[in-house]
C-alpha cells in the first residue's frame, strides 16, 4: 500500500492481492490479465477458488500465520483482527472465570453465551469468528486443505458457534463484508496511525498523547489514506524531530519521548546497504531478516513468537552484530572503491587514497561527514588519522580505509538517530 | 580497554593488546537461575497431578500409576523412566509447586504472564530483573539461548546467544566468511585496534550524553563494548549447532556459571522432536515431552552439582526453575488433544530450595488450592498461587527485594530452605 500509494483502506477491501512467482505455485492464483509486474516481482493476482475479496484478511497466508484449533473456532483469529486493526486487544482484558466449571464442556460453552465475565469478550469476538469459516481446515497437515478457501464452510460459523457472523454488532452478510466493515470502522484509521507513530517513533505512545495521534490522523485523512502521508506527518512531528525535545522538558518528558533512538536491525541493513552496497546475504537469504539462522534477533529484532519487542538500547549481542557488519561492509566497499575508477566510488572520495600525504585528512573528513552526517571536530579527525596511520603501517591504504570504514559505521552517531 | 582516542595517536597495531577479560571472574555469593521454559502448555496430568478420582479428568492413557517418588505424590509410568531417576535423585533438592493461576488461555498473554506476573507489557521478565540486578560486574548477565523474552527497562542486561550459535560465530569471525559477497577479514591487531578506537568514542558519548534517556543509550552503547571485548575470550565456549539436546545446551550454560560469566539463562525446551508441548491433538506426545525433559533435568543437575561452586558444587550456587506458560484441559477433545488451562505448575530445584516441599494442591474443579506461604499447605483462609506469588519467590530467592517490582509481595517462604 505505501510502496504504490494506494489508500490504506485497500489492504482491507482490496479485490486483487499480489503475488510473485513463488506464491503463484503455493496459492490459487492467477495474476490479473495485463497487470504489470513491478521492480520486486510482485504483480496483483486473483485467487481462483472462489473467496470473496478482501484485501488481507482473505489472503491463506494470514490465516496460516494467525492460525486456530478445533476448540478455539476461530475466536483467536477473531483476536487477531482486532488487535491488528483496530488496536483493540482483547487479550488484555483481565479474565475471571470465577464460578464457572471449565472441565465441563456445555457449561464452558454456556458460559461464553451467558457470564458477564465471558460475555464482555465473546459478544464481540464469536461473531467475527463466525464470518472466518471458509479458512476451516479439517486437516492443518494437508497442503490442499489449508491452502484452499472453502465457500461450502462459511455457515458453519453460526453453527459451531451458536451466533449468526456480526463486525462489533453490524451483520455481515457473508464474509464478503468483513473488510468493507473493517474499513468503515473508526478504529481502523486510529489504528494505523497509531501504529504508524509507534513504528517510527519507536516507543509506545501514551494514553496522554492524544492530541499527537489526533493530529497524524488529520493529516492523514487530509492524504486520502495515503500510507506517504502519514509517514510524512509522522517524521514531520516535534516528537520525531529531536529539536523538539526543548530545554524546558522535564527529564520524565525527555525519558519518554526518546528523540535519540537505536537504529533497528532492519534499519541498520537498509543504511548500511545504502552507503556501501553491502547487503548481508549468505546462500541469498538475507541475515539481517531472518531470526532462525541469521541475525535479526541478535541484532535487536523480534522473533514474532518468543521475543515480542525490538531492543530498545545497544546489547552485547547487537554489538557484536553491528561489529561484523561494519567489518563486512566496509571491506567490501573499500575493495570496491580503490579499484573503481574516478567517479564511480561508492563512498570514498575521490583522489589517491594509497599513499599518506597532503590529502588524507581531507579525505578522511569527507568520509566522516559522508557516514556520520557533520563534519568531524579537530579531536575527531585527529584520532581517525592516528587509526588510519596506526593500521596503514602495518597494513597498508586498503586496510587502513576499511578501518575508518568500520568504526564509523560503529559510531554513536551513527547507530542512533 | 577503555583507551581515549587520543591515546591511539602514535600507537601502532602491534603497540595494542589483544582482548582481554575486563570483568571479575566470580561473583561468589550471588545465586545463579537456569529457567527451562516447555512452549505451548504443558499437561500436569503426566507428572505433577495424579488426579485419579477426579470427576472429568483424562489422566494419561498408558500405563500411569500414583505413585511417591522422592517424597513427592507423582504420576509414574514406564514410559517415562527418566521423571522417576530425576525425582528419586533430585527430590529432596526440589520443591513443586501446584496450582498456579495464569488467568488467560492464550499463548503470548501467558508467558507473558508467567514470566511477569501481568498481561500487561509492564515489567520485566523474572530472568531478566534478577540478572540486572547483577549490575553491570558480568558480561553475559542473562543468557538468552531460546524460548520468551519479556525485557522492557533492562534489556542491556539480556545477551542474545541465537539457538544455532549466532552469537559465538560472530565473535568467532566466522560469520564473516558467511556472506555471498566477498570480505576481506581484518587480522587480529587491525581488529583490536578497531575495537579499542570504537569503545573509546561511545565512552565519549557516554560521558557527553548528559542525562535521561539519551545518557541511557548511550551508556548501554559503552557497556556492550565493554562485554563484547571481555566476551571474544569466550567465543570457544559458546558453540552451538541448532542441534544440541537440552543437557548440551545446560553444559554451556553451567560452564557460563562455573566461569562466573552469567548469572541467569533461559532455555525453551520444545520435546525431544522439537514437536512442542500445544498437544491440540494427539496429547499423548506429553509423554515422550517430559521423559525427553526430565533425562535433560537429570543431565543438567548432575553437571552441575559436578562442576565446582563458590563453597561446594554449583548446583549449590544454582536454582533450576521448570515452567511452562499455561496447563491443558483435564479432557481430551475429539482429536485426543487437549485444551488450554488457566492453572499449571512449575518445580524449582537446586539452591536456595527446601527440598521434598509441595506447595499448593488441586480442587475437584482442576483449578488450584489456596495456600498457606508459609508452609504450601492448602487452606481455605490462604491466597491463590499467582504468577507475582512465583515471581516474589524466584526474586527472594535471588536476594532481589521483590517489593521494588510487586505490590504487597507473598513469596513462598515455604520452598526457601
Amino acid at each position: 500500500m505505501a510502496t504504490h500509494d494506494r489508500p490504506w483502506t485497500e489492504s482491507v477491501t482490496a479485490d486483487y492481492t499480489v503475488a510473485n512467482d513463488t506464491l503463484v505455485q503455493v496459492f490459487h492464483v492467477t495474476p490479473i490479465e495485463g497487470e504489470p509486474t513491478d521492480a520486486a516481482g510482485w504483480v496483483r493476482s486473483r485467487y481462483t477458488d472462489g473467496r470473496p475479496p478482501g484485501g488481507i484478511v482473505m489472503t491463506s497466508g494470514f490465516w496460516w500465520r494467525y492460525d486456530t484449533t478445533v476448540g478455539n473456532r476461530n475466536r483467536s483469529r477473531a483476536a487477531a483482527l482486532s488487535r491488528l486493526l483496530l488496536c483493540q486487544d482483547m487479550l488484555d482484558r483481565p479474565v475471571v472465570f470465577g464460578d464457572i466449571d471449565l472441565t465441563d464442556e456445555d457449561s464452558t460453552e454456556l458460559a461464553v453465551l451467558t457470564e458477564d465475565t465471558c460475555v464482555s469478550c465473546h459478544s464481540a469476538l464469536d461473531p467475527i469468528a463466525a464470518s472466518l469459516f471458509g479458512f476451516w481446515w479439517y486437516d492443518n497437515k494437508d497442503d490442499t486443505e489449508v491452502s484452499t478457501y472453502h465457500p461450502e464452510r462459511e455457515q458453519l460459523g453460526a453453527e459451531y458457534l451458536s451466533v449468526e457472523p456480526a463486525w462489533f454488532g453490524l451483520p455481515l452478510d457473508g464474509p464478503v463484508e468483513l473488510g468493507w466493515r473493517i474499513s468503515e470502522d473508526d478504529r481502523f484509521v486510529r489504528c494505523a496511525v497509531q501504529g504508524a507513530a509507534q513504528a517510527f517513533l519507536r516507543r509506545d505512545v501514551e494514553t496522554e498523547e492524544r492530541a499527537l495521534v489526533d493530529g497524524l490522523q488529520e493529516s492523514f485523512l487530509a492524504a486520502d489514506l495515503r500510507y506517504t502521508g502519514l509517514v510524512r506527518a509522522v517524521v514531520s512531528s516535534e516528537e520525531y524531530r529531536a529539536g523538539g525535545l526543548t530545554e524546558a522538558a522535564t527529564e520524565a518528558t525527555a525519558d519518554r519521548v526518546r528523540t535519540r533512538r537505536l537504529l533497528s536491525v532492519d534499519q541498520l541493513a537498509s543504511t548500511v546497504e545504502d552507503l556501501t552496497g553491502f547487503r548481508w546475504t549468505w546462500e541469498r537469504y538475507d541475515q539481517l531478516d531472518n531470526a532462525l539462522v541469521g541475525y535479526s534477533v541478535l541484532g535487536g529484532g523480534v522473533d514474532g513468537e518468543y521475543v515480542l519487542r525490538p531492543a530498545p538500547v545497544q546489547t552485547v549481542s547487537s554489538a557484536a552484530v553491528v561489529m561484523r557488519v561494519a567489518q563486512a561492509a566496509a571491506s567490501t566497499v573499500v575493495a570496491h572503491d580503490l579499484a573503481a575508477a574516478e567517479g564511480e566510488r561508492r563512498l570514498l572520495p575521490a583522489g589517491d587514497l594509497l599513499v599518506p600525504g597532503e590529502g588524507t585528512d581531507a579525505a578522511l573528513s569527507a568520509l566522516h561527514a559522508r557516514i556520520l552526517g557533520a563534519p568531524p571536530g579537530d579531536d575527531d579527525l585527529q584520532a581517525e588519522r592516528a587509526l588510519w596511520q596506526a593500521v596503514f603501517d602495518a597494513e597498508g591504504a586498503e586496510s587502513a580505509w576499511s578501518s575508518l570504514v568500520a568504526v564509523l559505521l560503529q559510531d554513536p552517531d551513527f547507530l542512533t538517530y | 580497554m577503555r583507551l581515549s582516542r587520543r591515546a591511539l595517536l602514535g600507537l601502532s597495531a602491534a603497540g595494542l593488546a589483544l582482548p582481554r577479560r575486563l570483568f571479575a571472574a566470580s561473583e561468589g555469593s550471588t545465586r545463579k537461575f537456569l529457567f527451562v521454559f516447555c512452549p505451548g502448555g504443558w499437561d500436569p496430568t503426566y507428572v505433577f497431578a495424579p488426579l485419579w478420582g477426579v470427576s472429568g479428568v483424562d489422566m494419561p492413557p498408558d500405563d500411569s500409576v500414583a505413585a511417591t517418588i522422592g517424597g513427592f505424590s507423582l504420576v509414574d509410568s514406564g514410559g517415562r523412566p527418566s521423571v522417576r531417576r530425576c525425582f528419586e535423585r533430585w527430590g529432596s533438592r526440589a520443591a513443586l509447586v501446584q496450582g498456579i493461576s495464569v488467568p488467560s488461555v492464550a499463548h503470548e498473554v501467558c508467558r507473558r504472564i508467567v514470566m511477569t506476573g501481568s498481561r500487561q507489557a509492564e515489567r520485566d521478565g523474572w530472568d531478566v530483573l534478577i540478572a540486572s540486578a547483577a549490575g553491570a560486574s558480568l558480561p553475559m548477565p542473562l543468557v538468552h539461548l531460546s524460548g520468551p523474552m519479556f525485557a522492557l527497562d533492562h534489556a542491556d542486561a539480556v545477551v542474545r546467544m541465537g539457538e544455532r550459535g549466532q552469537l559465538a560465530s560472530l565473535l568467532q569471525g566466522v560469520a564473516l566468511g558467511q556472506s555471498d559477497m566477498p570480505v576481506t577479514v581484518p587480522s587480529a591487531e587491525v581488529q583490536a585496534l578497531q575495537r579499542a578506537y570504537v569503545a573509546s568514542r561511545a565512552a565519549e558519548a557516554a560521558s557527553a550524553a548528559g542525562a535521561g534517556w539519551a545518557a541511557r543509550q548511550a551508556s548501554a552503547q559503552a557497556l556492550a563494548g565493554e562485554r563484547l571485548e571481555s566476551m571474544l575470550l569466550e567465543a570457544d565456549k559458546l558453540t552451538l549447532t541448532g542441534e544440541d539436546s537440552l543437557a548440551e545446551q545446560g553444559a554451556v550454560i553451567a560452564e557460563l556459571f562455573e566461569q562466573g560469566l552469567a548469572r541467569c539463562a533461559m532455555i525453551a525446551y520444545e520435546g525431544p522432536n522439537g514437536q512442542a508441548w500445544d498437544t491440540h491433538t494427539e496429547n499423548y506426545k506429553q509423554g515422550p515431552n517430559f521423559e525427553g525433559l526430565f533425562e535433560g533435568l537429570d543431565d543438567i543437575l548432575t553437571d552441575l552439582s559436578a562442576r565446582t561452586g563458590s563453597a561446594g558444587s554449583l548446583l549449590d550456587d544454582t536454582t533450576v526453575v521448570l515452567l511452562s506458560e499455561m496447563g491443558r484441559d483435564p479432557r481430551l477433545n475429539k482429536n485426543n488433544g487437549k485444551e488450554h488451562w488457566p492453572w499449571t505448575s512449575a518445580l524449582l530445584l537446586g539452591a536456595g530450595i527446601r527440598g521434598g516441599v509441595t506447595v499448593g494442591g488441586w480442587t475437584d474443579g482442576v483449578s488450584g488450592e489456596t495456600v498457606d506461604p508459609s508452609t504450601g499447605e492448602p487452606t481455605d483462609s490462604g491466597i491463590t498461587v499467582t504468577t507475582e506469588v512465583l515471581g516474589a519467590t524466584l526474586l527472594a530467592l535471588a536476594d532481589v527485594d521483590p517489593g521494588e517490582f510487586i505490590d504487597a509481595p507473598t513469596p513462598l517462604t515455604a520452598v526457601l530452605a
